[in-house]
């Protein structure tokens, strides 16, 4: 793991290589920088604003964070209840997929309306966005668990409890994470949308002030910090995945 | 009959939906009994085997336990099924010491308990192991450990070595030979493999094809402990010329 993976060298030649070529167009006069800013300029900003961006930056996380705990947290309670009770599952699956269908960012002017500027409905759409993608493939993951395991459970006069400890959270784990990855993304696009709407802060409501005074290298200062961000975010994601399932790396050892 | 049967099956008929399985199946087994049964695929018998560890409810017919009806309720035997389904999350310790957690004892206390026995089923050193780092004479052995661990005096063993290379087979068939004899107990056995079926059993039921119905009881007057020169003695020649021809 310490050492350098080697299969990343080639891309990450690729980005500087592209980077040193778009500095050089912008130097040399072929871009415009009120267009394209040149990397060096995005950078200045982004150092020249660090004290405002950071205040920007911990708003929008923390209502991101926030919405994403909360929704996983429903989705984990809603998806453990609706496999205990499948009449539960059969009234609230369909509408769970149709509501996947519909763009829950149109919600986010009726949430603004309902609950003012404040941090609320950031954190409601964050929730709103975040949720639909853990709990549907929680419920996939449990659905496709080996039923002869469930089986040999009951042999051994498991309980409802003990099926789903022991045999369908592990199972379904690697399908929650996979949905809590697509969650992590969302979360803060979630966020700086719910701000464009209106915010007193937060790095929506800096992108609109730039987007308003054509500064568009502080634009691309916000979009650089969220795509750092969002990579973190699901570069820990990932983490917690692999050290919450040790077996799963012997599996790809044998792969190799 | 002198000792009462440690377990009965009473004229069981099982209809699976609109198909006929399990034809008017009459079977027993004394205590500390090897009895295999024997039949072509698909006959029926892992059917059998679910209607004794109460998974499914006969259509008719009863299973007896120590005098009293086991039919249609869990728990009464340790059944290992035809998949070994160990838990591919958890470890080999942690696979095997199950039975006893569930049964209401400590992770800690499960864990030492079944540890005693892993020298015993050739698993030592594998304690901390995922079952996908197991070859698949192990994984066997440890879902045997994990069947024999919860503890019921009647054992049901559908296929133990079906999935296994020749050579690990017989190691692993004189092995359990070995253990049911330690142990004293009572194993109910699915094979189709007619040698297996006369090196290790005190008797034989031959199962016929679809819908499975009791086509033979044969009793193996083999002495114990067996070895592969008794294969081709002329009783046990006997036997499988039987075997052949009825099935
Ligand atoms: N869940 C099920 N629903 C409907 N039919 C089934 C089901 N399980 C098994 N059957 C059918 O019942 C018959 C008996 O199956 P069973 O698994 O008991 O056979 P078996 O003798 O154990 O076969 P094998 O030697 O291949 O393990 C088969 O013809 C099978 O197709
Ligand atoms: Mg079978």
């Amino acid at each position: 793991m310490s050492r350098f993976p080697r299969k990343a060298i080639p891309s990450l030649a690729a980005f500087a290589v592209f980077m040193v070529a778009w500095e050089c167009l912008g130097a040399f006069g072929s871009l415009q920088d009120s267009v394209l800013p040149r990397p060096s300029l995005v950078l200045t900003t982004l150092i020249r604003h660090r004290s405002l961006l950071w205040h920007h930056s911990v708003v929008t996380l923390s209502e991101a964070f926030i919405g994403f705990v909360i929704a996983c947290a429903v989705a984990f309670i809603l998806g453990m209840v609706m496999d205990n009770f499948s009449t539960l599952k059969n009234a609230l699956h369909p509408f769970l997929v149709v509501s996947q269908t519909v763009p829950i960012i149109t919600l986010a002017p009726l949430f603004v309306i309902w609950f003012g500027y404040g941090w609320m409905p950031k954190v409601i759409v964050v929730v709103m966005v975040c949720f639909f993608p853990v709990v549907i493939n929680f419920l996939h993951g449990m659905e496709h668990v080996d039923q002869d395991m469930i089986t040999l459970m009951r042999i051994m006069k498991a309980s409802k409890m003990d099926i789903f400890w022991l045999v369908k959270l592990p199972h379904s784990l690697p399908f929650i994470f996979s949905g809590l990855k697509i969650s992590a993304s969302y979360a803060i696009m979630g966020a700086v949308i719910g701000e464009w709407l209106g915010a007193k802060d937060g790095l929506g409501e800096y992108m609109r002030r730039s987007m308003k005074a054509f500064a568009v290298e502080q634009t691309f200062a916000s979009i650089v910090i969220i795509t750092v961000v969002s990579l973190v975010w699901i570069w820990l994601l990932f983490k917690i995945e692999m050290a919450l399932m040790p077996w799963r790396k012997t599996e790809n050892t044998q792969e190799e | 009959m002198t000792i009462s049967p440690e377990l009965e099956v009473q004229n069981v008929t099982v209809y699976m939906e609109s198909l006929f399985v399990l034809d008017r199946i009459s079977i027993y087994i004394q205590p500390e009994e090897l009895v295999t049964i024997l039949g072509p695929s698909g006959c029926g018998k892992s059917t059998l085997f679910s209607v004794i560890a109460g998974l499914i409810k006969p259509t008719s017919g009863e299973v007896i336990m120590h005098d009293q009806s086991i039919t249609g309720t869990l728990g009464h035997v340790s059944y290992m099924t035809q998949k070994d389904l160990l838990l591919p999350w958890r470890s080999i310790l942690d696979n095997v010491s199950l039975p006893l957690v569930l049964q209401g004892e400590s992770w800690k206390k499960s864990r030492e308990k079944a540890a005693s026995y892993f020298s015993l089923f050739g698993l030592e050193g594998f304690e901390t192991a995922y079952p996908l780092e197991l070859s698949g004479g192990m994984k066997q052995r440890a879902a045997l450990l994990r069947t024999c661990l919860f503890q019921k005096p009647v054992l049901l063993l559908d296929e133990p070595f079906g999935r296994l290379d020749a050579i690990t087979k017989r190691t692993m068939q004189n092995w359990m030979m070995g253990i049911a004899q330690k142990m004293k107990t009572t194993i109910l056995m699915i094979t189709h493999d007619v040698e297996e079926a006369i090196y290790l059993s005190d008797r034989i039921y031959i199962l016929s094809k679809l819908p499975g119905k009791v086509l033979a009881e044969l009793t193996v007057s083999l002495s114990k402990p067996r070895t592969a020169t008794i294969m081709t003695s002329s009783v046990a020649n006997q036997l499988r010329e039987k075997i052949l021809s009825l099935l």
